[in-house]
């Protein structure tokens, strides 16, 4: 079974659209904090700045069911009720572009960079 | 031109949904997720069963295999989210396979229906998943998922090569094929 030139074209092309579409996530601007922003079902239920030297922080979801773990500079997912823990398995995340998400529970935490407004902050 | 379906053809589509049901499942207990901790990754075996029916059966046939594997896969080892992810991805990658096909020999052999098929499913699997976190930026996976699915693409068009040139020489498969 030979490849044809279509094949390297094909290739080629997914290559290229995975390396163009993680543009944000390989060139993404350092200086401002990143901040997490954590959401459920699509709501924004809070948001971490990751400064440099946070205390680390623990957050629970789901009555402790989900919890999360944020210090400086990153964000994990510690623990969850899902069966896969695809979630917890990511590990840390801190760069903007970056998510971790726990689909069986509908959590989501992603990176932003500075420019969204913050309207919750979890203590 | 419609033609009842021969009992050979439907012992065969029902072979080939069974080897695709245990595929499935067998790959679902496959740990890449510790390898590549990003969700939806996987190996792809169904779809070895996928491009076979493509050169032996019409687009209705196809349709129902890849249908009913997906239903029993989600069935005796999966969930409702589960065969959403599999039905969509499984489904939008049958559609571009079946359109490479149509350059095949010519501009394409089986590697790149392949992989522009795992580029379809993972393409799926990321619509799905963002419709039910309700959150685009699910996307960032794609890069990953394309990555991992091109690899994934060329071994199950690796699998799939001998398969379908074994069986296309038997009786069988010649008598069902019209």
């Amino acid at each position: 079974m030979k490849p044809k030139w279509g094949d390297y074209v094909l290739a080629g092309a997914v290559m290229l659209a995975s390396l163009l579409l993680s543009y944000n996530i390989l060139f993404a601007k350092p200086g401002s904090p990143p901040t997490a922003v954590i959401t459920m079902n699509g709501e924004v239920i809070g948001q971490v700045v990751l400064t440099p030297g946070l205390e680390r922080q623990i957050i629970e979801l789901k009555g402790g069911r989900i919890v999360i773990e944020a210090q400086s500079g990153r964000i994990r997912f510690t623990e969850s009720d899902c069966t896969n823990k695809v979630c917890i398995n990511t590990g840390w995340i801190g760069t903007p572009g970056q998510i971790a998400a726990c689909l069986p529970n509908k959590a989501l935490i992603k990176i932003t960079g500075d420019e969204n407004d913050l309207d919750v902050v979890v203590q | 031109m419609k033609s009842k379906i021969g009992i050979k053809t439907i012992s065969v589509a029902g072979l080939l949904t069974a080897v695709a049901a245990v595929l499935s499942i067998a790959e679902s207990m496959l740990p890449l997720q510790l390898a590549v901790p990003v969700p939806g990754i996987r190996l792809g075996l169904a779809n070895v069963v996928t491009m076979f029916a493509l050169f032996y059966f019409d687009r209705g046939l196809i349709s129902a295999v890849v249908l009913t594997r997906c239903a029993l896969a989600a069935l005796l080892a999966g969930s409702p989210i589960s065969f959403a992810f599999s039905i969509t991805g499984s489904m939008l990658a049958m559609v571009v396979m079946l359109l490479l096909k149509l350059g095949y020999n010519r501009h394409f052999s089986l590697y790149g229906i392949s992989v522009g098929g795992a580029a379809a499913h993972n393409v799926g699997q990321i619509a799905v998943a963002s419709v039910i976190l309700q959150d685009a930026s699910i996307f960032s996976y794609l890069p990953v998922l394309l990555l991992t699915g091109t690899a994934a693409g060329i071994l199950t068009a690796a699998a799939a090569g001998p398969f379908i040139k074994q069986f296309g020489n038997s009786d069988l498969l010649k008598r069902i094929s019209k």
